[in-house]
C-alpha cells in the first residue's frame, strides 16, 4: 500500500491510526483547545470587566473646572 | 513521497503521518468552556459584593467617589445610628490627606461622617439624596456645605447635573412616602429640564414620572431590564472599588500611624491606638495656621503656593477690576436650596447648613464688591431661618489668612473651624 492510499483510509478511517499519530493528534487538540480557550476567555473577561466598571450614563461628557 | 496534505482536516505529521484537524470543535468547546468560567467569575463577583454589601465598612464613610454618590441603596445599608450626613460640593475633595479635614478629624470617633460631594454636587442632588437615604436615616441629622459658586446666575450646569445624575436616587425620592408631592414635583420638574442634555435618560426619567406621581403604569420592559442591570452593575462596582479603596486607605493610615510624632497627625494617630479623645481643637487651628503659612509662602491673597504661581500669576492682571460677570443674587439654586430645607423639613431631619466665605482678597481684586457678597450670604441665611435650620455661618472670614486654600475653597484653619462645627453639631 503506497503512503498516499495509507493516508486516505486513515482520512475516512478506514485504517486504525497508529499510537504515536493518536498522541500526536491529541496533543495538537489540546494545544489548539488552550489556544481558543485564552482567547475567548480574554474577550469574555474584558466584556465583562468593562460592563461592571465602565461609566455607562449616556449624559454627554462633561469635563469639570473650578469656575 | 511526501503525502500531500488534505484540504479539510488533516496536516502533516511527523513521520509523514497525518493529524486530523478538528480545529472546529476545539473552538466550540473552548467557547463554551470560556464561558462557563466567566459566569463562574461573575457568580463569584456577586457573591463578594453581596456578602460586603451586608457589613458596615469604616471606610465607607469618608470615601469619596462618584460611583459611591450614584449608589443610594448601598449607602442606605451603611446607615446607623452614629452616621452623620456631610453633604458639599468641591472642598471635600481639598486637604483630605491634612489632619484638619473632617474625614480626619472623625477618624475614630463615635460619631462617623458619611460624605457626599465633590465638583458641581448642589443642592438638587442633595435634596433627592436625602429623600433616598431618609427611610433608613436613624442619626436624622444632615450637614449641607453650601458654597458662593452654586448661585451662578444659570445655577447648576445641565451637563454637570446630568453627569452626576443617579436614577437610582431619584427612583428612591419618588418612592418616599414622608416627602410630599409638591417637593416631589419640584424636584421631578427640574431634573427634566435639566436632562434635556440626556434624552435617554429623560425618556426613563418620565415613566418613572407617571409611575410614582401620574396613573401608576408601570415602565416598559426596556426600562426594567435597565434597572436590572444597573442595579447588579452598581453592587458590583461600588463593591469592587470600596474593596481596592480600602486596601490602599489602610496603607495610608499605617504611615499615619509612624508619623505620630508630628502634633497634626494627633488625631489619626490616636484613633489607630485606639485613644479616643475630643480632639484638640486649639491645637489643631495653631497647627493649621503654621501649615498654612508655609504652605502660602507669602503672596498677598494667601492662596496655596503652587495655586498662586500656576493659576493667580497668569491671569491677575486681565481679570483685575473685572468683576464677576454671572452675579451671586440671582439664580434658579436658591430655589433649590430652599426645596431642600423644605424637604429635611417634610422628613423631619435636622440639618445644618454650613455658609462659607470666599476668599475677600481675590474678589475685592476681581471686582466683585463686599455688598453683593453680602447680598448672597443674606439670602442663605433668610432661608435657613425660614425653615429653622441651624447655621455655622463663616461668611465674616473673608480676610482671615489661611482660611480658604485658594480663590473658593477653604483649607487649613477653615477647615478646623468647619470640622468643630460638624462635630458639635454630631455630638449633641
Amino acid at each position: 500500500m503506497s503512503v498516499r492510499q495509507s493516508t486516505d483510509l486513515q482520512k475516512n478511517n478506514a485504517l486504525p491510526e497508529s499510537a504515536e499519530a493518536a498522541q500526536a493528534r491529541k496533543a495538537h487538540e489540546r494545544r489548539e483547545f488552550r489556544k481558543w480557550l485564552l482567547l475567548f476567555l480574554a474577550v469574555l473577561m474584558v466584556l465583562c470587566l468593562y460592563f461592571i466598571l465602565a461609566d455607562l450614563s449616556t449624559a454627554p461628557r462633561f469635563v469639570y473646572s473650578q469656575f | 513521497m511526501k503525502p500531500e496534505s488534505a484540504k479539510d482536516n488533516t496536516s502533516g505529521g511527523k513521520d509523514g503521518q497525518t493529524i486530523p484537524r478538528r480545529t472546529g470543535t476545539a473552538r466550540i468547546r473552548a467557547f463554551f468552556t470560556a464561558l462557563l468560567i466567566t459566569a463562574a467569575f461573575f457568580a463569584g463577583v456577586h457573591i463578594y459584593a453581596s456578602a460586603k454589601a451586608e457589613k458596615k465598612s469604616d471606610a465607607y464613610g469618608c470615601w469619596t467617589s462618584e460611583v459611591k454618590y450614584k449608589a443610594g441603596r448601598i449607602m442606605r445599608d451603611q446607615l446607623d445610628k452614629n452616621t452623620i450626613l456631610l453633604l458639599g460640593s468641591s472642598e471635600l475633595q481639598h486637604q483630605k490627606s491634612t489632619p484638619y479635614h473632617p474625614g480626619s478629624i472623625f477618624e475614630g470617633q463615635d460619631k462617623k461622617l458619611l460624605l457626599v460631594g465633590a465638583g458641581y454636587y448642589q443642592s438638587l442632588f442633595h435634596t433627592t439624596l436625602v429623600a433616598a437615604l431618609e427611610p433608613e436615616m436613624v442619626n436624622r441629622k444632615a450637614v449641607l456645605i453650601v458654597a458662593p459658586q452654586w448661585f451662578r446666575k444659570s445655577g447648576v450646569k445641565a451637563e454637570a447635573f446630568a453627569s452626576r445624575f443617579s436614577e437610582e436616587n431619584f427612583v428612591e425620592m419618588l418612592k418616599n412616602p414622608d416627602l410630599s408631592d409638591e417637593t416631589k414635583r419640584y424636584i421631578t420638574d427640574r431634573t427634566k429640564k435639566l436632562l434635556k442634555v440626556d434624552p435617554k435618560e429623560r425618556a426613563r426619567i418620565l415613566q418613572y414620572e407617571e409611575q410614582y406621581l401620574g396613573s401608576g403604569r408601570e415602565p416598559d420592559r426596556g426600562t426594567k431590564v435597565f434597572q436590572a442591570f444597573m442595579e447588579e452593575k452598581t453592587l458590583c462596582n461600588v463593591m469592587l472599588r470600596l474593596g481596592a479603596y480600602e486596601l490602599t486607605s489602610s496603607r495610608k493610615k499605617e504611615s499615619t500611624v509612624q508619623a505620630a510624632d508630628n502634633p497634626s497627625q494627633t488625631c489619626a494617630a490616636l484613633a489607630q491606638r485606639g485613644e479616643i479623645s475630643e480632639p484638640d481643637f486649639g491645637s489643631l487651628r495653631a497647627s493649621a495656621a503654621r501649615d498654612g503659612e508655609e504652605a502660602c509662602g507669602g503672596n498677598p491673597f494667601f492662596v496655596k503656593k503652587s495655586y498662586y504661581d500656576s493659576y493667580i500669576v497668569k491671569v491677575m492682571d486681565q481679570v483685575k477690576d473685572e468683576g464677576i460677570k454671572t452675579g451671586y443674587s440671582v439664580s434658579p439654586e436658591y430655589d433649590d436650596f430652599e426645596c431642600f430645607l423644605k424637604a429635611c423639613s417634610e422628613m423631619e431631619i435636622e440639618p445644618m447648613v454650613v455658609i462659607t466665605p470666599v476668599n475677600g482678597y481675590w474678589y475685592d481684586w476681581i471686582g466683585f464688591d463686599s455688598d453683593a457678597r453680602e447680598d448672597y450670604y443674606s439670602q442663605v441665611r433668610a432661608l435657613c431661618e425660614k425653615y429653622g435650620a441651624r447655621i455655622a455661618d463663616f461668611s465674616d472670614r473673608e480676610y482671615e489668612e489661611y482660611f480658604m486654600e485658594d480663590t473658593i475653597h477653604i483649607g487649613w484653619k477653615g477647615w478646623v473651624d468647619v470640622s468643630e462645627a460638624v462635630y458639635r453639631f454630631a455630638e449633641e
